[in-house]
């Protein structure tokens, strides 16, 4: 056989072999999965117009896993008002959190002004720096049309802030008591109180003014009593206490993409940042809230009770001494 | 259901193809006069008193059949290396069948003359296909007496193995779950054993494997990458024999004999693992691994036409494949499965028929043995007919099957957007292949698979084959639509993940490819066998996980496409006292991804990538000698690294999704990946030796001595990586073993 200008003959075989292993034997590698990343930093957070102390969490990006650990973290925060160019120095507060987990909150004591810029600059001491700017939006209000005795409220926001985030109505809802506690002998009753949420987000019309939305009361009790279901709740004997509209005024960057907050699209890095050399995202706005009390009429209307079947002093009312009927849903 | 025109048109063909008239024919089947075995590619020639020569060989059973012979007077030869020839005259009338019983006794004269042309080894592969036979099985060192399948396999180009441990062999771009594996017609769905010398196939039972890379003929259907398909000798029907062996990794016991002398036979085989008691006490690294199987089989002749044969197979596995894992981690599976062979060559037809019914079972399970954190089970019937009928130009395959495996699965939430129930999958179908010798030199297979799939509705699944042969020189060119009606869920992201739930497709589209290939085989000189064969296979509706910075132990899963692409290179050199083999692989498999998620992420619908298999190199060495009456066998393996996602760093996450007080949300930890599978581990080698002896101390008492050594020169492979702990699993360090074998 000859190859590659070598006459070999067969029997030369093994001693090929041989001489082959030999050649790879001394190799040997080792392996670094970590490749590195040159952004130093990822920043969450947002400049809040209704608060006078802002905050913002840093994570120094590492070649280990683990959310941040004790210890100063080797940041510089900087904020900056690009309208009148004040500046405010952030201080480090380490917080250990309901988990045990430990963060770094970075905070300054200021209040930010609507419709004004300001520019976040997040420094390590070798000079890179992540940074993002952001535009508070403008001041809003809200008003509810003849709110007490309807069961759809119109709601209009006058202003025109580029994003509504997080709009919500908030229904603070409680179940009755029976007359009797139970198990016997507990002084008492067991009435659970419950907010449900439920989201407006999408539901907006355009108005000249601003935006326009219309609260159901009527089919948000629908969504009140499947929670009260799901809590294992009685969903006939459910009274209100009070309604809350509520929603977060946010900065023109405060959109996600498809328009949905989906952590599992989110959480993939850059896909919902604002954040030039590093990972995260940096807002600016406020919350905004409103609160009635819709009348008797109205919360009858709708489904909810104002007075329980059995009174509240212990009476000898056979269906009110009924024990609980036991409830079992998943996870209970 | 109404049958296609095709079918019936097939049908009538058939029974043209039957009608003879004034014909006579020859058929039977060639035994081991020693033992009963079935004689594979004993050279049957018939002449006549004008001296034309008509002629065929025997197939896997031992059946021959030659048809359309004039009536008269016929001399008979069977002819086979290493036995006396056996010669007959026969008197045929017209429309005759004389059906045969030949057993032939071992002789010694043709022995030289023949050994070369008679040998299929490693680089016999024809458009895909290359049949094992247990002499190649025990050339591959293995830390036992007794070989076993998956070493050979491991020793092929295409065929990767992720590891010495898993029990995951992926042939040609396919995956674990798109390889059909058969065992006398029963599925076996999960053969290989939990360490990767073993099988449910050791090569004591072996009587061949069929080895399709690709390419397969209409006979099979359900998967659409490859096929293995094994079939197990018989029991002695002549003798009752028993063998032992001893090896620190397993040992095996057989028992068999006659039931009724020549007619009947019962064949037992029993392995189990030593490894976790014997080989631990001298290895450097824990290896928690039990497996083993039992085997059993009864055949019996019930005529000169008739055969039947049932077996019966079950295997264990339990371990844990990350060496940090505790007890309660362990994954565990066991096959089950029972069939019945029945072979039949009418007398009246130039036909030969088998009917095979079995049930197989596997449960595969992860966590807890009294809860596990995972479980999937699969529990169903086969039934398959299979004809060929036999002509003088054209032999027609033609069969229909239904089978119907009912899957369970219980993942805790593995794949988080799937709703996992129990599901049984229905599918009938016939196929109808005919060959069709076109000239002596060439001759081709068109087929089709016509099948229902319960709700998926009506299936064809076109297939060819052609071989060309020229003197030295042998072409071959293959092709197919390939589909299955289950899909195999894997978690690939972690090597030590080898938890593989059965479902029906999770989508409703079934994963599906289509398959081509072109062979060339050639014998330049005698002792010398160069072969090279490229490949194509387009995979669709592929399940993967998908890419998300969670660092989590769940997944969902995305769809996905692919194609495996490559070239195998094959030289085998046979001498006197000299066998061995080069193989080169080189591969390309590149799978291409589509997520909701990918837009944002990278910019494009679609995320093109590497998956974990993609080993893009591959060279076997195999070569095998006798030195001072010692059979001495060495096997050398070098593969190129496979790829993996690298990590950037790795960070928080907090969901602004709302006015969210960073002070009081802790945030979630976050791995930021590279793009997927862009870097590569470590390339991997090994050499194994073994040496072996065998010693007669009776007439038929035989003891095999064997020494060897895995993992010679210890090379430190790496068999997975926690990107997270950077902590490595390795594979196995340099191991001694040693084992005996009685024979008796």
């Amino acid at each position: 056989m000859r190859a590659f200008g070598l006459n070999i003959r067969m029997d030369q075989a093994p001693v090929l072999l041989a001489a082959a292993i030999l050649f790879v034997a001394g190799c040997d590698q080792n392996i670094d999965p970590i490749v590195g990343e040159d952004r130093p930093f990822t920043i969450w957070g947002y400049l809040d117009a209704h608060a006078d102390t802002q905050r913002v969490r840093v994570f120094s990006i590492e070649k280990r896993l683990g959310i941040d650990r004790a210890g100063p973290v080797d940041a510089v925060v900087k904020s900056t008002n690009l309208t009148t160019g004040e500046t405010h120095a952030w201080t480090d507060r380490e917080i250990v959190f309901s988990d045990s987990s430990i963060g770094h909150v970075f905070e300054a004591v200021f209040e930010v002004r609507y419709e004004e810029r300001y520019r976040l600059e997040v420094r390590r001491s070798d000079g890179a720096m992540s940074g993002a700017e952001v535009t508070i939006p403008p001041s809003v209000e809200v008003e509810l049309v003849d709110e007490r005795n309807r069961a759809v409220v119109p709601a209009i926001i006058y202003g025109k802030p580029p994003n509504l985030v997080d709009v919500s109505v908030i229904y603070d809802a409680i179940t009755l008591p029976p007359a009797n506690p139970w198990p016997p002998g507990s002084t008492t009753p067991p009435a659970v109180r419950l907010a449900v949420a439920v989201p407006y987000s999408g539901k907006e019309e355009p108005t000249a003014d601003g935006w326009r939305y219309e609260i159901n009361l009527r089919e948000d009790f629908e969504v009140v009593q499947n929670e009260f279901d799901l809590n294992c709740l009685t969903r006939d004997l459910i009274a209100l206490r009070r309604i809350d509209f509520r929603f977060l005024a946010a900065d023109e960057q405060w959109a996600p993409p498809n328009d949905s907050f989906d952590p599992n699209l989110l959480i993939e890095p850059g896909t919902f940042s604002n954040v030039t050399n590093g990972f995260g995202f940096f807002g600016g706005g406020y919350t905004v809230s409103t609160r009635w009390i819709p009348t008797d009429i109205v919360l009858r209307n709708v489904g909810y009770k104002t007075a329980g079947p059995c009174p509240l002093a212990p009476q000898n009312i056979p269906e009110c001494q009924l024990p609980p009927e036991p409830c079992f849903r998943d996870g209970n | 259901m109404c049958f296609p025109r095709w079918l019936i048109g097939g049908l009538l063909l058939l029974l043209c193809n039957s009608a003879l008239g004034q014909t006579a024919t020859i058929r039977g089947f060639i035994t081991d006069a020693t033992d009963g075995q079935a004689l594979q590619g004993v050279n049957v020639a018939v002449t006549d008193v004008s001296g034309n020569l008509r002629g065929s060989v025997a197939d896997d059973d031992g059946f021959f059949i030659i048809t359309r012979l004039q009536p008269g007077r016929w001399f008979l030869s069977a002819t086979f290396i290493g036995y006396e020839a056996w010669r007959d005259t026969l008197d045929l009338a017209p429309d005759a069948t004389a059906r045969l019983s030949i057993a032939l006794s071992p002789g010694l004269e043709l022995q030289e003359l023949v050994v070369e042309s008679e040998r299929e080894g490693g680089a016999t592969v024809a458009a895909g296909m290359q049949t094992v036979r247990p002499r190649d099985v025990d050339l591959v060192p293995a830390p036992d007496v007794s070989g076993d399948l998956v070493s050979y396999l491991s020793t092929m180009p295409g065929v990767v193995s992720i590891g010495d441990r898993g029990g995951q062999v992926f042939i040609r771009g396919g995956e674990p779950a798109h390889n059909l594996s058969l065992l006398d017609g029963m599925y076996i769905y999960q053969p290989f054993h939990i360490l990767g010398f073993y099988s449910a196939f050791s090569s004591d039972i072996l009587r061949n494997a069929d080895i399709h890379a690709g390419a397969f003929s209409s006979k099979y259907s359900g998967r659409m990458s490859s096929v293995i398909d094994v079939h197990t000798r018989n029991g002695n029907n002549q003798e009752s024999r028993r063998t032992f062996s001893f090896a620190p990794f397993v040992s095996m016991a057989i028992l068999e004999g006659p039931v009724k002398r020549g007619k009947m036979s019962y064949l037992l085989s029993g392995r189990a693992s030593t490894i976790e008691r014997v080989a631990t006490s001298y290895i450097s690294q824990p290896v928690p691994y039990t497996f083993g199987d039992f085997f059993g089989k009864i055949h019996a002749i019930l005529s000169n036409s008739h055969q039947v044969s049932a077996s019966a197979i079950h295997t264990y596995d339990r371990g844990a494949l990350d060496e940090s894992k505790e007890a309660g981690d362990q994954i565990r599976w066991n096959n089950t499965a029972y069939g019945v062979r029945y072979l039949v060559a009418p007398p009246s037809l130039p036909m030969l028929g088998e009917v095979l019914f079995s049930i197989s079972k596997l449960r595969m399970a992860i966590g807890p043995e009294d809860e596990p954190v995972r479980q999937s089970d699969i529990d169903g019937f086969n039934l398959a007919v299979n004809l060929t009928n036999y002509g003088e130009r054209i032999n027609v395959d033609w069969g229909f099957y239904l089978r119907a495996p009912r899957l369970d699965a219980s993942l805790g939430g593995l794949f988080q957007n799937l709703d996992f129930s129990s599901d049984r999958i229905l599918s009938t179908g016939a196929y109808f292949e005919p060959e069709i010798t076109f000239t002596p030199s060439l001759r081709g297979r068109v087929g089709l698979i016509a099948e229902f799939l319960g709700d998926q509705g009506f299936h064809m699944e076109p297939r060819m084959r052609v071989l060309y042969e020229r003197g030295r020189h042998q072409f071959s060119l293959a092709g197919g639509l390939y589909r299955q009606e289950m899909v195999g869920l894997n978690d690939r992201r972690d090597a030590t993940n080898v938890f593989t739930a059965w479902a029906g497709s999770p989508t409703g589209n079934l994963p599906s490819s289509i398959h081509g290939l072109f062979g060339y085989h050639v014998s330049p000189i005698p002792g010398l066998n160069l072969s090279a064969e490229t490949f194509y296979k387009h995979l669709s509706s592929l399940f993967v996980s998908e890419w998300t910075a969670f660092p989590r132990f769940t997944t969902r899963l995305q769809e996905a496409s692919g194609r495996a692409i490559g070239l195998d290179l094959r030289m085998e050199i046979q001498r006197e006292r000299f066998y061995g083999f080069i193989n080169y692989g080189l591969s390309s498999v590149e799978y291409n991804a589509m997520q909701e998620t990918l837009p944002v992420w990278f910019g494009s619908h679609e995320v093109r990538y590497r998956p974990p298999h993609d080993r893009r190199h591959q060279i076997n060495m195999l070569a095998s000698f006798t030195l001072l009456d010692f059979d001495v066998s060495l096997r050398w393996n070098l593969g190129s690294g496979l790829p993996y996602s690298q990590i950037r760093g790795f960070d928080g996450f907090i969901l602004l999704d709302g006015p969210v007080d960073v002070s009081r949300e802790p945030g979630l930890a976050r791995v930021i990946y590279d793009q997927p599978f862009r870097g590569l581990l470590p390339s991997y080698h090994r050499l194994d030796i073994s040496v072996d002896r065998v010693f007669q101390y009776r007439d038929d008492s035989f003891i095999t001595v064997q020494a060897g050594v895995i993992n010679a020169y210890n090379k430190t492979n790496l068999f997975s990586l926690d990107i997270f702990t950077l902590r490595r699993n390795n594979q196995l360090p340099l191991i001694p073993t040693a084992g005996l074998k009685f024979e008796f």
